[in-house]
């Protein structure tokens, strides 16, 4: 049977998780434009930045996809919100429920409490599978952002074969390693408030 | 759910509204947040229907611990019925509203908030460095209603007054008085059970100096719609349905 986390820590968690992801994707769009500009700069720097243009391509490439996976995290978030709300609401309704039938046994009560708690159980499965979802997401951004400061690397390293444009060259790839870093850490935030919820 | 900052100064003003969760056939509202220093305040934060969403919102702007004070200008479900979920969420925090509706708001769930009833002639609340007033709305429309004046940001939440029923997806700001009128107008006849508390709150209104008037439904007041919607709403004859 799947394991049943407090509905009001998962509505606080799922929540969060939107918000840290909210705050990535803004940085991600940053990231997006660094790449665009970086592109624009290696196109101008010409055939002796020629090794600049697939990396910046991937940039470009990695910050629409990181955008792109924000926004399903946050729309995964949001779904998960609803069923811990919804599964609070089932959970206090069974509460009173029972409480009622402690006042005096009827078999009508008795049905809803059955139903009821089926309900409870399908969202609790619905939930658990979603969890495992975001994580999943949350996993794959972050495997992202630490490709992404590997080839900002690179890209330092190539932008000496620039002398003109050297330092815009270096000054982007710090750019985008910054912007990467920041990311990064608003997906560790965000794991690790998933990470409290499946302690808990 | 939509959010938009308002004032962005030493403190701020955000309003949520137009949740495209929200089911259908429940009324839309806007809800509003002032940040200042650590501590925020929640104006009127909505049924239990968008508290999901509401929560959501809110936490992409503050952390959850500095979410400290609720206010709810009156006793309305699609005003504080979430009540009993924020008691979960924030038991710390402090529930600012009408005091003479303590019995029927605790109804919704207050066993953790701090219940902190506002007296009739109105009052003063700190949040972090910023002072907002209660200004008292009484009969406009509930018995007990308040709204809240910041005079730094020049802004007044509304609560009803101001409200227009309109789509989901409508514009967060008015872009034609004239035909926003016909929006406003059989809600605040019909809401609205009294001119004279109308004549009321109207003296004490025009003495504020007000650039943006947030109402909780509908579309927000800038500039000089603030003062055309006094004047209208002045002109209008409320409390239709005695008179049918």
């Amino acid at each position: 049977m799947a394991k049943e986390y407090s509905p009001v820590k998962s509505a606080i968690t799922s929540s969060q998780v939107a918000g840290e992801l909210y705050r990535a994707s803004g940085i991600a769009r940053q990231l997006s434009l660094a790449a665009k500009n970086s592109q624009a700069v290696v196109h101008r720097a010409g055939s002796k930045v020629a090794g600049l243009k697939v990396i910046s391509e991937y940039f470009a490439d990695l910050a629409l996809k990181t955008i792109k996976l924000a926004e399903e995290i946050n729309t995964i978030s949001l779904d998960i919100s609803h069923m811990a709300v919804e599964r609070w609401r089932q959970n206090t309704l069974v509460g009173h429920l029972y409480e009622s039938q402690a006042k005096t046994e009827n078999d009508t009560v008795a049905l809803i409490i059955s139903s009821t708690k089926q309900r409870q159980l399908d969202i609790n499965n619905q939930f658990n599978t979603e969890i495992r979802r975001l994580e999943n997401q949350l996993s794959e951004i972050q495997q992202h952002m630490q490709a992404s400061r590997v080839v900002a690397v690179s890209f330092r390293l190539e932008s000496t074969q620039s002398d003109e444009y050297q330092g815009i060259l270096e000054d982007m790839a710090s750019n985008i390693d910054v912007f990467s870093e920041q990311i990064k850490q608003h997906v560790l935030d965000a794991k690790s408030h998933i990470d409290r919820l499946l302690m808990s | 759910m939509e959010a938009k900052l308002l004032f962005d100064d030493k403190h701020q003003w955000y309003v949520f509204a137009r949740d495209p969760d929200k089911p259908e056939k429940i009324i839309d509202t806007n809800q509003y947040m002032v940040v200042s220093g650590k501590e925020s305040l929640v104006l009127d934060p909505g049924g239990i229907e968008i508290f999901s969403s509401m929560l959501s919102t809110i936490l992409k702007f503050v952390p959850i611990e500095q979410v400290t004070h609720l206010f709810a200008s009156h006793q309305d479900p699609d005003i504080i019925s979430s009540l009993g979920m924020w008691d979960q969420v924030i038991p710390k925090a402090k529930l600012y509203t009408p005091g003479l509706w303590e019995g029927f708001i605790r109804h919704f769930g207050c066993e953790n908030i701090e219940f902190c009833g506002i007296e009739d002639g109105g009052g003063e609340l700190k949040i972090g460095d910023t002072i907002l007033q209660f200004i008292p709305a009484h009969y406009l429309h509930s018995s007990a209603n308040f709204h809240v004046y910041d005079p730094v940001a020049k802004i007044l939440f509304s609560g009803d007054i101001g409200a227009a029923l309109e789509p989901q997806d409508s514009s967060l700001f008015i872009e034609n008085f004239e035909t926003h009128c016909d929006k406003m107008k059989f809600f605040h006849q019909r809401w609205m059970p009294s001119n004279e508390a109308k004549m009321h709150w109207l003296e004490r209104v025009r003495k504020l100096d007000i650039e943006m008037m947030l109402p909780q439904h509908g579309r927000l007041f800038r500039g000089k719609e603030v003062g055309q919607f006094l004047d209208w709403f002045e002109a209008l004859d409320v409390g239709i349905a005695l008179k049918k």
